[in-house]
């Protein structure tokens, strides 16, 4: 895998981290902000390795410190085989600890293979107590000297109110040599207990080129998949890497791209979008193009509905609640709603007649983007 | 790395350092073990990161090195093994095991991957009497806490300053406390707050041999010497919280008793006793004890008379059942006392031979129903 350093993806979020650690002023807790797929995870682990690197590098021009991947605790560090980095995931439900440790262990071996990667799950998740509490306990232990450990608190906002508030006095004075690390997409879905207890650090999209030199080197895929991903993941890499590496055999990887794709229709503006998308949809077979469509008259119902109504009781498609809340101001008119829901009827029609398929759904993102621009 | 060792030699061995290893870990090096040959010389370590074991044996080492190997994996083949010299010789990531019928090839990790293990500094290392300390962590880690609000409280607080060196471990609702005699480790160290997980391993490998056993304190943690073995511990933060001034002592009335009369009597009664709170009422009037105890769920009663020497008026208390074993178990003599003073403080409890200092235990009393 060839390596990207974290500073290329937030070069603004790692200079903050680099310059507090120059000058030994680093924060006793860290609050990671953005979309998970902004590589929260890869933040923090870097982080890691910078602070316990045997010889950080220095870049020539701008004098920010790197981890240098090379000494024996980087390595540990970026295989995530590193004593002094504990992490607490939120995990499915489990029956017990052993069933909850599967878990851990099948997550920490996605982000071993690709940092970016997003976590999923077929069911709800949260930071378990146990979890936390096996965390307090280690930290209770004397730190190794020479050693900063960190304990990584990861999409925190997946961990109920109680256990959190257990927490409290661990994240507001972490124990002697320990940096507390807590990632969520917003800080306001965190208690403001914590919040007031962290620094922050906001995690920002990266640029599309970026993404997509990422994905080239790392991924063997076409120039034109690594671009189509790069574009339309909205400047997440771990958005981009959910379509390239879907093969829609779950169907979670499916709803996470049909999803994508939906939002880059009703968010960007530019008819440029038309082709991305269309030939995002072509890449896929026509099955999947079906289920793909179906799922897009459900977020177009739940945007339709929250409009009107303002209930999130209405919403189907729940894992998405907030960025459909955030879609529905666009569907202010219902007839918008109803049709983009006639567009894509139709245009499932035609497939199953047997059209010709790429022109069927030209037409179809064309119609609905005009509708959108009418309708603003 | 090459080196040639007996299988019965190193299974013996193997089954010591496999009780470190974790079952099931997030950290995958933890799984394996280091393996490192010196000069004729082999040393085996395993940690979990609060302990850490190493034994050292002697073999003929042809070629010294050092790499990490899956200990099960490893374990499981040598279980199988047939009796016989066997050679082990690491190459390119793999460990290759001879024997005479045959071959085992393992994938390895580097030795460099293996969480830094605390330097052994035998210089420091102090030895103190084997059975002074195998006796003093069998009467106090029963009472450390599993409370994670109060880590301090989940080991066991080790104070060499003083003329005694005493133990103590408290769970807030017990307490024991032991000392011995300081001879040799008078004012050299500060205290030290051990999880109970390492000191309960000692008594394990040392039996009741008399044999001492070297202490080395660090910065971070204890070091316990043992023959041919090595045992390593993180030491928990404290302040430990200031036990001395929840041990009474003006309790004003006294109670001498038959430690083995007293035992079986608690362990029967509480049979029938609440199954959460396992209290057991005691009552002492004149030179008599009761026990007695009542469940409702289960519609049961339990009673139980035994003669005793009590000074002092009569009360009535409330104890958990489970905790008044605990301490009985731990007492070495026939006969026990237990001073009290009312039925909301603390009772002390320890052996009517000897003296306080030596080992007491504290409990504290359950509030009687109406």
């Amino acid at each position: 895998m060839t390596h990207f350093d974290i500073s290329e993806f937030q070069p603004q979020a790692w200079k903050i981290i680099s310059q507090s650690f120059k000058s030994d002023k680093l924060a006793g807790t860290y609050l990671l902000l953005g979309k998970e797929g902004y590589g929260q995870f890869y933040f923090a682990v870097s982080m890691t390795a910078l602070f316990n690197c045997h010889s950080p590098q220095e870049t020539d021009s701008t004098g920010i410190l790197l981890p240098c991947r090379e000494c024996s605790n980087c390595r540990k560090i970026f295989s995530l085989n590193f004593e002094g980095l504990s992490f607490a995931l939120a995990l499915p439900p489990h029956k017990n600890e052993n069933e909850a440790m599967d878990f851990t262990n099948k997550y920490l071996q996605e982000k071993r293979e690709e940092p970016f990667r997003i976590l999923k799950a077929s069911s709800s998740r949260n930071i378990p107590m146990a979890v936390s509490r096996d965390i307090k306990n280690r930290m209770s232990r004397i730190a190794l000297s020479g050693m900063k450990r960190v304990v990584v608190f990861y999409q925190m906002e997946l961990m109920k109110k109680s256990s959190a508030d257990s927490l409290l006095k661990l994240i507001e004075e972490p124990p002697k040599e320990t940096i507390i690390i807590l990632t969520a997409e917003k800080a306001e879905y965190l208690l403001p207990t914590i919040q007031s207890r962290a620094q922050r650090i906001k995690l920002k999209r990266s640029e599309p080129d970026l993404i997509g030199k990422y994905l080239k080197n790392n991924y063997d895929i076409s120039d034109k998949k690594s671009n189509l991903a790069a574009h339309i993941s909205d400047g997440s890499p771990g958005e981009a890497i959910d379509i390239i590496l879907d093969d829609a055999e779950d169907n979670d990887s499916l709803r996470a791209v049909s999803f994508l794709l939906f939002r880059t229709l009703i968010d960007d503006a530019s008819y440029e979008t038309v082709s991305h998308i269309n030939e995002m949809l072509t890449l896929n077979n026509r099955g999947k193009i079906e289920s793909m469509l179906q799922f897009w008259q459900s977020l177009i119902r739940d945007s339709s509905n929250y409009a009107v109504n303002k209930s999130e009781d209405d919403i189907v498609n729940i894992d998405f609640l907030n960025e459909i809340k955030r879609l529905s101001q666009n569907f202010n008119s219902p007839e918008l709603g109803l049709s983009m829901a006639d567009n894509i009827k139709i245009t499932l029609a035609d497939m199953r007649r047997n059209v010709h398929i790429q022109g069927a759904l030209t037409a179809m993102v064309i119609r609905i983007k005009s509708g959108l621009k009418a309708a603003s | 790395m090459k080196f040639l060792v007996s299988k019965s030699r190193l299974s013996h061995y193997l089954q010591y350092i496999l009780q470190v290893v974790p079952a099931k870990t997030t950290l995958p090096v933890l799984s394996n073990i280091l393996i490192e040959a010196l000069d004729n010389k082999l040393k085996i370590s395993a940690t979990d990161l609060d302990i850490s074991m190493t034994v050292s044996l002697e073999c003929k080492v042809t070629k010294k090195g050092g790499i990490c190997i899956p200990a099960k994996i490893l374990f499981d083949i040598f279980k199988e093994l047939p009796e016989s010299e066997i050679s082990f010789e690491s190459n390119n990531s793999r460990l290759e095991i001879k024997f005479p019928n045959g071959s085992y090839k393992i994938a390895t990790v580097p030795a460099d991957d293996f969480p830094q293990l605390p330097t052994v500094n035998t210089k420091k290392e102090i030895r103190i009497s084997g059975s002074e300390l195998v006796e003093m962590i069998k009467k106090t880690t029963f009472a450390c806490s599993d409370d994670d609000t109060r880590p301090a409280l989940n080991g066991v607080l080790w104070q060499t300053k003083g003329e005694r060196m005493q133990m103590v471990a408290t769970d807030g609702h017990r307490l024991a406390k032991t000392s011995v005699v300081n001879t040799k480790l008078k004012g050299m160290y500060d205290d030290v707050i051990i999880p109970p997980k390492v000191l309960n391993l000692i008594p394990k490998f040392t039996g009741e041999n008399e044999d001492e056993i070297g202490i080395i304190f660090g910065d971070n943690s204890i070091i316990f010497s043992l023959e041919n073995m090595v045992l390593t511990s993180r030491l928990i933060e404290g302040p430990y919280p200031n036990f001395e001034q929840v041990i009474p002592v003006e309790n004003d009335k006294k109670l001498i008793i038959s430690r083995e009369e007293l035992s079986g009597a608690v362990r029967r009664v509480s049979i029938l006793s609440n199954a959460l709170t396992h209290q057991v009422k005691f009552s002492i009037k004149d030179n008599t004890l009761t026990l007695t105890t009542a469940n409702a769920d289960v519609g049961g009663e339990g009673k139980e008379t035994l003669s005793c020497d009590f000074k002092g008026d009569s009360i009535e208390m409330g104890y958990n059942a489970a905790y008044v074993s605990d301490i009985l178990q731990k007492i070495d003599a026939s006969e026990v006392a237990v001073e009290l003073s009312s039925t909301v403080s603390a009772g002390v409890v320890y052996p009517a031979d000897k003296s306080k200092e030596d080992f007491l235990c504290l409990i504290m009393p359950l509030r009687l129903a109406e």
